[in-house]
């Protein structure tokens, strides 16, 4: 008894400590949220993977001052753009406000400014700098209009202006906002409202062509409006251009990245020596936070290609993979206006430094936020190093780390998945590929499951198949062969059971079968109850025990009485709007059998269902199309039936039956609606009286 | 002449091995009695032994050997069967899903083409409808040319390509797309052209059927209170047309599994590129005349023959007269 209580206080101080020494820290001392996106797009609440320590201001800068007592002054920050790291890790900002790059050293002590009084080295309003490897510093001049190059000791070397080329044309804006220059010298030069792409440049001033531009993408509204408009309104309307890339970097490999703001879509891309991105073009960004469109103005790649963008709208960091998979989201802009470190007010440049810390420049708080990894934030980062070189059995280590920390973390299940891939243990990659809801992944391994078994016990089945087939053949034909073929008339035996199995002739022989609901007394409205209900739990059963592959909501996230409202409700709104509208058009059917016959309509789709939903447990993703066929024919068969029943029990021609549908539908619009509007209502009236009542009591008593 | 009556030897309570004998004894009776008729099928029932059993056997014999066409045929027993639906990756992730989607689009949807087209044009005065039926049933016999001559060329991966031309002109696509060599397009490009060129014995069938429906039906059916012609067609061509429908069914599905050149023609390239075209039919073609691998095109052709037969089989359960009716 003593020694229980003694191991139990023993376990709980241990467990104090872990949580004083270990839990709380990392997590309370952020000012922002940070999460991760599971394998549906929703968040999902992640530990903060940087954490800010310093910030830049700029008070340290002491500019020479004719007119101070001192001969200097300090002018600090004004509106932080671009961010550059160079080799040794320090630190360029192109301080826009001031027409100058400032070169901070790897401890962040002030080291000079870039940009000369007057003369060819003076900056107007540069919004983009760069570093290559040889240290030469590539400013993004925009205000005069090219690209400034200033060597190591910041003396202005030499300058690129407009490219004097005939393809780049007379009528092109160059105002180079962002730069990056690759091994050979060439730049890739962003520039305000650039919709043709980047602007390649040669060393030597030469124009080279125009990289990877934005597409327009196709828009209806647009070519109607080709059609039916006059030169002249279209001359009025605004010009559709292609999104243009507003900040470019480029990584060790030489490959090329941009960040497009004003799209929700790819975003960000990476482009490989041909011109081609090579990054999923998806919806970057966080569509459940942001406010109109994202705009990606800061985009850094570091060592190993993982991709860093900051999203102005949001103030948030979105850090990806070399895949386009999301690692975390983290920041926020502030609520308020209260300065606060690592709340970022407008983010404008991002960078990232060798040994790991993240640099954000904020254009409106006039400063640079500084950020350091955590330790939840390195094991990903070394976890996704290893995994994106194949490594996945060395990477699982890390992984299993990292959901220590965070159980939660999809990438890290997706992680050990691949490993026991990797390994052949597929029944384990099965296991955390379902955790991970990665549905690809589990096809995969589910592939090779199923070859297994099929390997080791295909001959017995095709054996066992083959006897069983003979023997019916043989009892079929020798021994029942004469007798006549019995239908047993399910009426007989019971009349709910017959109107049930009645529901079969009506799928069969719709038109036959829903006369006789109308005019032969079958059917009965228990009978429809009963198969609603069916119906309801099918989808239930389908939303459970679907293979994770043809999966299309998170099977975690399923509300019961949400789907009942979305399969249920519409269905009795549909036959209480189809009543009205019939009644109103002469139709002969009475509310009995439009409810009977809807129900009726509905058989196809459990009938179906229920073996679809098994036999998809046996399906890879190869054999998609096997189960989005049936699942097609189900909604088909549903739909035939309801048109048919329209026109059979109301006794419409064929003609008038399609508007009484389409009337019916627009009804069950309306009657939504009308509900919607009175739930709304009867709410506020009823909030309104007990308010009324608490007020009464509270003011009375 | 008094016709023996063996029935009733049959009941007689005898021994089975006696039973036996006279059951035999009476059912070679039974066919010298049927002589003639046993002649008069007798050339056709050669011919099908020697042509089509014959063949179909020695297929199955063969898939359960390992044949190259130079060392005699060694029995490997099922080894076929359990590798085509393991090893065979090509065959599991391409060849079968290609199969089903295009056979589940291009049967069913070139079925109900063939009957609505024929219904439609059997409401067509003579002389036109006879010129009409041709110009539907001509892709289906020269569907080669038409190939080269208009898909081809509708499909043409470069800018000037019909299709391409059309689309870019709309604005819809910002650059050609490469309809028969791409892997996401061979497969509709196909299902198109099949379709078009769906109307063949089925439909002529089909058509006749339509044609040959007693008129005085209709009359009828009008008296008893038919209002309209959808109404026509559920209570009385369809039931009229039956037989000539579960014939167009039978020939849509046989079809439609033993479609393989389309893919080849349209992309010309063998194998189709990426196996985005490649069907059943060119799987069994790749293996017994490129790899010689007779044994194991005999196993795919017999699992080709078992899917045909149950999807016949559906086929009737569908469309067959079911005596009672």
């Amino acid at each position: 008894m003593g020694r229980q209580l003694r191991r139990l206080i023993i376990v709980a101080i241990i467990g104090l400590v872990w949580y004083l020494g270990i839990g709380v820290p990392s997590l309370a001392s952020v000012p922002y949220p940070s999460f991760s996106f599971d394998a549906w797009g929703q968040r999902v609440v992640a530990p903060a993977p940087y954490e800010p320590i310093r910030l830049i201001d700029g008070y340290d800068i002491m500019q020479e001052d004719p007119w101070s007592l001192t001969g200097f002054s300090i002018v600090p920050l004004s509106q932080p753009q671009g961010l550059a790291v160079d080799s040794q890790d320090h630190l360029y900002i192109a301080d826009t406000g001031n027409n100058r790059i400032v070169q901070y050293d790897q401890d962040f002590n002030f080291v000079r400014t870039i940009g000369d009084s007057s003369g060819k080295g003076r900056l107007s309003r540069p919004r983009g700098v760069f570093v290559d490897q040889d240290g030469l510093i590539y400013v993004a001049d925009t205000g005069n209009s090219r690209v400034a190059v200033f060597s190591e000791d910041g003396e202005f070397v030499k300058d690129y202006g407009r490219p004097g080329s005939q393809v780049f044309g007379s009528q092109y804006r160059f105002a180079p906002i962002s730069v990056a220059v690759d091994r050979r010298g060439t730049l890739y030069v962003a520039t305000e409202g650039g919709y043709r792409g980047l602007v390649q440049i040669s060393p030597l001033g030469q124009f080279m062509g125009f990289l990877g531009g934005n597409k327009a993408g196709f828009d209806l509204l647009w070519l109607l409006k080709q059609w039916f408009f006059t030169e002249e309104q279209l001359s009025r309307e605004a010009r559709r251009l292609p999104g243009s890339p507003g900040s470019v970097v480029i990584d060790d490999k030489g490959l090329v990245y941009t960040a497009t703001i004003s799209t929700n879509h790819a975003q960000i891309k990476r482009f490989n020596l041909g011109g081609i991105n090579t990054l999923p073009e998806k919806d970057y960004g966080d569509p459940f936070f942001r406010a109109g469109t994202s705009m990606f103005t800061g985009i850094a790649v570091d060592s190993q290609g993982l991709i860093t963008t900051v999203d102005a709208n949001t103030g948030q960091i979105f850090q990806y993979t070399p895949n386009g998979d999301l690692l975390f989201v983290f920041g926020g802009r502030g609520l308020t206006q209260i300065e606060r470190l690592g709340v970022i007010n407008q983010a404008a440049g991002i960078a990232i430094r060798y040994d790991g810390l993240l640099l954000v420049s904020d254009l409106r708080s006039n400063n640079v936020h500084v950020f350091q990894p955590t330790e939840f934030a390195t094991l990903v980062h070394q976890a996704v190093h290893l995994f994106e070189d194949g490594r996945y059995s060395e990477s699982a280590v890390y992984w299993s780390e990292v959901l220590r920390r965070n159980a939660n973390y999809d990438l890290a299940q997706r992680g050990l998945g691949m490993a026991a891939y990797q390994n052949e243990d597929y029944h384990e990659a099965i296991k955390y590929f379902e955790l991970a809801q990665d549905a690809a992944g589990y096809s995969d391994a589910f592939w090779w499951v199923r070859r297994a078994w099929l390997l080791e016990n295909l001959s017995n089945v095709i054996i066992v198949v083959v006897i069983i087939w003979v023997l019916h053949f043989l009892v079929q034909r020798l021994w029942l062969g004469k007798r006549p073929k019995y239908k047993r008339d399910w009426y007989q035996v019971n009349r709910l059971l017959g109107d049930l199995m009645y529901s079969f002739k009506v799928i069969t022989k719709p038109v036959d079968g829903f006369y006789d609901i109308r005019w032969g007394k079958k059917g009965s409205i228990l009978a429809a109850w009963i198969i609603i209900f069916l119906a309801f739990a099918t989808k239930i059963f389908t939303l459970y025990y679907t293979s994770l592959i043809f999966m299309s909501v998170d099977r975690n996230r399923i509300n019961l009485v949400e789907q009942a409202l979305t399969f249920v409700l519409p269905w009795l709104i549909w036959v209480v709007a189809h009543y009205l509208i019939s009644s109103l058009k002469a139709g002969e059917g009475r509310f009995r059998d439009v409810f009977i016959g809807s129900a009726y309509a509905m058989v196809p789709y459990i009938i179906i269902m229920i073996p679809l939903t098994i036999i998809s447990n046996l399906l890879t993703g190869y054999e998609a199309t096997v189960y989005t066929f049936f699942q097609n024919v189900s909604i088909l068969w549903c739909g035939l039936l309801f048109f048919i029943m329209v026109f059979t029990i109301h006794n419409y021609e064929i003609w008038e039956a399609i508007p009484t549908c389409i009337l019916s539908v627009l009804m069950m619009v309306v009657i939504s609606a009308l509900g919607g509007l009175v739930i709304g209502l009867t709410f506020n009236v009823t909030e309104f009286a007990t308010a009324l009542y608490k007020e009464v009591i509270y003011r009375v008593f | 002449m008094k016709t023996p009556s063996y029935e009733r030897v049959i009941e007689m309570p005898y021994s089975f091995r006696s039973k036996l004998w006279l059951k035999l004894k009476s059912l070679g009776r039974r066919i010298w009695l049927a002589r003639t008729s046993y002649l008069m099928v007798a050339p056709f029932v050669i011919c099908f032994v020697i042509f089509i059993l014959l063949p179909v056997l020695g297929a199955i014999g063969l898939s359960f050997t390992f044949y190259n066409m130079i060392e005699p045929p060694r029995y490997v027993g099922l080894l076929n069967y359990v590798y085509l639906f393991t090893e065979d990756d090509v065959f599991m992730t391409h060849v079968l899903p290609n199969t089903f989607t295009f056979a589940v689009i291009v049967g069913p949807g070139g079925y109900l083409l063939s009957f609505l087209l024929a219904w439609l044009l059997a409401q067509l005065p003579g002389k036109i409808r006879t010129f009409l039926s041709l110009a539907w049933y001509t892709p289906s016999m020269a569907a080669a040319v038409a190939m080269s001559a208009i898909w081809l060329v509708v499909f043409s991966g470069d800018r000037v390509g019909y299709l391409n031309s059309f689309l870019l002109g709309l604005g819809v696509i910002d650059e050609p797309i490469n309809w028969v060599h791409s892997v996401e397009w061979l497969m509709p490009v196909m299902i198109v052209v099949t379709l078009w060129s769906s109307m063949g014995v089925g439909f002529l069938a089909m058509m006749a059927g339509v044609l040959n429906v007693d008129s005085q039906l209709y009359e009828a059916a009008k008296i008893d209170g038919i209002r309209n012609r959808f109404q026509e067609i559920i209570y009385i061509t369809i039931p009229s047309v039956k037989p000539q429908m579960l014939f167009g069914a039978v020939m849509a599905i046989v079809n439609t599994l033993q479609a393989g050149s389309i893919g080849v023609t349209l992309s010309g390239q063998n194998p189709t590129p990426q196996y985005a075209g490649q069907l059943v039919l060119n799987h069994i073609d790749d293996f017994a005349f490129q790899r010689y691998e007779m044994g194991y095109a005999a196993a795919i052709s017999v699992v080709l023959l078992i899917i045909v037969y149950l999807s016949s089989k559906l086929a009737w359960a569908l469309f067959g007269s079911r005596g009672d009716e």
